[in-house]
């Protein structure tokens, strides 16, 4: 098994490397690059002396030297652990990623954590209670779930939360506490915001996971094995968990990677809707703005988030089914 | 003897076989997907969705760009049978609006002027329109007289009826995952198709370019190809544009489970005997290869269009999908961003309906296929 | 089969009734059927597949699978301090559970896919054996698993005990499957066609083992299979069952020296002899069995029947008449007055 997790590693290296050459071309492909977005929009601000120091700005940012040049530096440099300055406020990438990954990784938690919790059981009470009045309700739920785009349910949420409560829960955390230190009131000002994002991307989040266990218990329940362990006179409750539903877990497990990045794609939009400080946000803006090292080095954490996940889920399924052996 | 076991056992003449139909694959599929209500209702209401959207012009009683500017954040205004008296009125009918300035809060406010009443009429003349560029006409399928407005959800913030743009929208909305579809299912069976059949070293390339596409999670993606179509384009190349974006990820995973079943499919007794007897490579592929994968892959295929459809929403949701003058629902929805809006003109969010509705009937349609493209399962 | 007194039964099937609620309507899969099976004997239940036979065996256990049920009749079972109706009880009851697996136990078809792949075959007798609390702890539940092992005759059961189900062959499946069986000593065991997905060789070791493991254990067994050699040589009574219908039941020897109805004769004439020549052609029952939601009137065996009476067979049912003790058939030729009246 440490072989097969060697292996795995050693093969994101080039998987890694291809996905930063492609993230460099998607940044190279406009005709524009940053410093002219940035000296249009100075200029259109009233700003014209800007227009003189153009060159001196792409001098600054290396932006006139060659592509494969650029592109060189940028690799080596990142994997020295050097992802580069960001064009737009001028500091390092790696800040102004550490500065928001906490917030973004404490939302998708709680949503992955809240989407699993939930959906899970009640997937599992559905497939056990098909086509009960419970089943067909969770049902519906789930299908509106899907259906509904979760940049949508946030929205719808605000509302709601707004006329509730009078307060606009934009971001995550008031105004008041936005720069100050950590603090207990500043954890529950957190959270008093963070739950309706975390809501309305758990909410479908919920919905998938729940219709997978359901047709994944369904079809477990439907094999031969069921009706040997009931014949053994196993009470229900051993035969639904400890077995149906560790059979069922098989084909989850395989979805974990694909879960996660349901997450990223969830709060993508969702981030953005809601005005929240995550990664993903930074990173729409970096990619409007040409912002490449910024966007680069998001994108290459975002892939590498995946393939983790994607690893992670290979391994567990090696660990729960015996069938499978990696060598 | 009877007749029954007579031609069960002879398996005989057709003449005497008469009774016993033997029905065919196609038909033996399409007669267990009829039997999934939720399949068959998914896909009456995804007839309507896209007949409603060839024929928007016909049917929406304004144009897409048509405004009526001193009705602009109109609340939906719709038909009564019943007028303020109580009355019964056989025909439906409108009141007429009237705008004034609300002397206290100096605000335009539009009434209701119980005097005017505008029946409902069928095949009016409205602004000219053209379907699919070929039938040109101004015959609109209903509509009010003149001076009355028929606003049945209402209007956004620049007059616009929004019924009207809502089937103008799903012109763009329904097609645009339709071709991003078929872009990807073009390129992903190809792949597929020669990957899995002559492997080697352009097989290896494919697979990890695929493995590199998976990486990806979709939004992000999509955001930053998204973001790098220029300005300038016309909607038309948007349109083009955002379709081609949509499938770039989807056709990895395409292509994957057409090779693994050419892959199994290879070494079967058919591709073999078709080998033999010299059909040359490509026959094979296309005549033999291809029509076994084909089932499998329009059930992926329509399990993909919702996410395509969600995928054109967002875009343009956050403004870098389809652009004004072009029309989509994600755009429709981009004019309700805000909780302000929201809270005002709530109609702005019907269009969230008609992507919900679609987004579930091709679910349901899309697990009917699947149960139905294994005619012999149970 | 040993000395006891064989017509004391162990469990008495009277009416039984069992019906799938389908798109196309309601079926019935077993069709108002009594028998019974006595103390330590063996009852094979003969029939194609479709006839109801396995449906019959999981209603001994309450296990018929959603959208089925039980409609009517009785399961009468005296193993225990007094006799229960197993139909009375619900399936999910905690008395049925008590009834599965120490009292009445079941063997499959298919070794490949009656297992859990995620647990060891060991695991998954331990779990039976404390579910019934046959054993302290789990330490001592392993040695009496292991113990069921060897007396299926695995190799090396210290070992197998620990395997899981995929690293084992079919045949060796089906041994452990029998070792799970009888693990908690059941009074009854219901094997499901155990034999069917093995190779000839294989089935004979098999049905030697069961034999023998049943003079052993002292327990009855009921035999389901298609295959009439095989029920010949196990059963002491033999059920043929057709559409849900008993259409004839009686001592082995009788049935299969003197098989009353036609369609117990015509199986019989099916199985090729050693001394057709090459040139005979297999005498197959004609036509199909009907589907059961095509359930034929009158006889349900009339319309492959070749002595079928038009008029009768198509519109009445005939009753179990008896032709010998114990030996009994659903035909009105079996009928000693319509075989008087038609003399």
């Amino acid at each position: 098994m440490p072989i097969y997790i060697a292996k795995r590693l050693l093969i994101m290296v080039p998987t890694l490397l291809m996905i930063m050459v492609v993230g460099f071309i998607i940044m190279k492909l406009p005709a524009s690059d940053f410093v002219s977005q940035y000296v249009l929009r100075q200029a259109a601000q009233g700003n014209t002396g800007i227009v003189a120091q153009q060159d001196m700005l792409r001098e600054q940012f290396g932006l006139n030297r060659p592509l494969y040049e650029q592109f060189f530096t940028w690799v080596v440099n990142f994997f020295r652990g050097d992802l580069g300055i960001s064009f737009s406020d001028l500091r390092p990438v790696s800040t102004i990623i550490m500065e928001r990954l906490p917030a973004t990784l404490v939302v998708s938690a709680m949503a992955f954590i809240v989407s699993w919790g939930i959906g899970i059981p009640l997937g599992v009470y559905s497939a056990t209670h098909q086509y009960s009045p419970g089943d067909i309700g969770l049902t519906a739920f789930a299908f509106i779930g899907i259906g509904l785009p979760d940049f949508l349910l946030a929205l719808i949420f605000l509302v709601f939360a707004f006329l509730a409560t009078g307060d606009v829960l934009l971001g995550l955390n008031s105004m008041q506490y936005v720069n100050q230190p950590f603090s207990l009131a500043k954890a529950l000002d957190f959270l008093s915001h963070a739950w309706l994002s975390v809501t309305a991307v758990a909410f479908t989040g919920t919905a998938f996971i729940m219709r997978v266990t359901r047709n994944n218990m369904l079809e477990e329940l439907g094999k031969p094995y069921v009706m040997t362990l009931r014949a053994k006179g196993l009470p229900e409750k051993v035969v639904i968990w400890k077995h149906v539903f560790r059979n069922a877990l098989h084909p989850l497990v395989t979805l974990f990677g694909q879960v996660l990045s349901f997450l990223i794609n969830g709060f993508a939009i969702t981030s953005i809707v809601l005005n929240l400080p995550t990664i993903q946000t930074t990173y729409l803006q970096a990619t409007i703005q040409q912002d490449m090292y910024l966007a680069g080095a998001i994108l290459v954490l975002i892939a590498v988030t995946v393939m983790v996940g994607n690893l992670i889920s290979d391994v567990m399924l090696a660990w729960l089914d015996p069938r499978v052996r990696y060598d | 003897m009877t007749d029954i076991a007579a031609d069960a056992i002879s398996a005989a003449p057709a003449a005497k076989a008469e009774r016993t139909t033997v029905l065919s694959v196609r038909q033996l599929t399409w007669r267990k997907f009829l039997r999934n209500k939720l399949a068959v209702v998914g896909l009456i209401i995804l007839v309507i969705m896209y007949l409603s959207a060839l024929l928007a012009g016909f049917i929406a009683p304004y144009g897409d760009r048509e405004t009526h500017g001193q009705f602009a954040r109109q609340a939906p205004h719709g038909l009564n049978f019943f007028d303020e008296t109580g009355a019964f009125h056989p025909v439906p009918f409108v009141y007429g609006l009237k705008r004034t300035l609300d002397p206290k809060t100096f605000q335009q406010v539009t009434t209701i002027v119980p005097e005017q009443k505008y029946p409902l009429q069928l095949f009016v003349k409205g602004q000219p329109y053209s379907i699919l560029g070929l039938i040109k006409s101004d015959i609109r399928l209903f509509g009010v007289e003149a001076p009355g407005k028929l606003f049945i959800f209402g209007t956004d913030t620049k007059g616009r009826d929004v019924f009207s743009r809502i089937l103008y929208g799903a012109q763009v909305s329904l097609t645009v995952g339709l071709v991003g579809v078929a872009l990807s299912l073009l390129i992903g069976v190809s792949m597929g198709l020669i990957t899995g059949y002559f492997g080697g070293w352009f097989d290896n390339v494919v697979q990890r370019v695929i493995e590199m596409t998976m990486a990806f999670p979709q939004i992000p993606l999509w955001l930053a190809l998204a973001a790098l179509i220029p300005p300038t384009w016309s909607s038309a190349q948007v349109y083009f544009a955002i379709s081609i974006v949509l499938s770039v990820l989807t056709w990895g995973s395409l292509a994957r489970q057409v090779r693994a079943m050419v892959l199994s499919l290879k070494t079967s007794d058919f591709v073999r005997a078709a080998k033999y007897s010299n059909a040359s490579t490509a026959r094979v592929m296309v005549k033999h290869l291809l029509p076994s994968t084909m089932s499998h892959v329009l059930v992926i295929a329509t399990l993909t269009i919702p996410s395509m459809i969600l995928g054109e929403t967002a875009l343009s949701f956050l403004g870098l999908g389809i652009k004004p003058p072009m029309t989509s629902w994600g755009l429709l929805l981009n004019e309700a961003q805000s909780v302000q809006v929201i809270i005002e003109l709530p109609w702005l969010l019907i269009p969230a309906i008609f992507v919900v509705l679609t987004i579930i009937s091709f679910n349901f349609v899309g697990d009917g296929m699947r149960d139905a493209a294994d005619p012999f399962s149970r | 089969m040993t000395g006891r007194n064989m017509s004391e039964p162990l469990i008495e099937i009277e009416g039984l009734v069992t019906e799938f609620r389908t798109e196309g309507g309601v079926v019935r899969a077993v069709n108002g059927i009594d028998f019974s099976i006595p103390k330590g004997g063996t009852v094979a239940v003969l029939g194609e597949s479709g006839c109801g036979k396995s449906v019959t065996g999981q209603c001994l256990l309450n296990l018929v699978r959603k959208p089925g049920y039980i409609a009517s009749g009785s399961i009468r079972y005296h193993g225990g301090d007094k006799p229960v109706d197993i139909t009375k009880l619900k399936p999910t009851s905690e008395a049925m559970r008590k009834l599965r697996g120490p009292e009445i136990a079941m063997i499959f078809q298919e070794p490949m896919t009656s297992f859990d792949p995620l647990f060891t075959v060991g695991e998954q007798i331990i779990e039976m054996l404390m579910a019934h609390q046959r054993f302290p702890n789990r330490r001592e539940a392993r040695e009496h698993a292991i113990e069921m092992l060897r007396k299926v005759r695995l190799p090396s059961p210290e070992i197998i005990v620990d395997r899981y189900p995929h690293q084992l062959s079919g045949g060796m499946r089906q041994r452990v499957m029998i070792a799970l069986a009888l693990s908690c000593g059941p009074k009854l065991l219901i094997a499901d066609e155990p034999t069917t997905a093995l190779d000839v060789t294989t089935e004979s070791q098999i049905l030697d083992l069961l034999r023998q493991l049943q003079g052993e254990m002292d327990m009855a067994m009921m035999f389901i299979t298609h295959d009439l050699a095989v029920a010949s040589e196990i059963a002491d009574e033999v059920v043929v069952m057709y559409l849900g219908y008993i259409v004839e039941r009686g001592p082995v020897a009788e049935v299969l020296s003197a098989p009353q109805h036609p369609y117990t004769q015509a199986l019989l004439d099916s199985i090729p002899k050693l001394t057709d020549s090459a040139s005979t052609r297999l005498n197959a029952i004609q036509g199909m069995v009907p589907t059961p939601d095509q359930m034929p009137s009158g006889c349900p065996f009339h319309t492959r029947c070749t002595k079928f009476m038009a008029g009768l067979c198509d519109q009445k049912l005939p009753g179990l008449y008896e032709s010998s003790a114990g030996h009994v058939a659903r035909c009105f030729l079996a009928d000693p007055q319509f075989a008087g009246a038609a003399a």
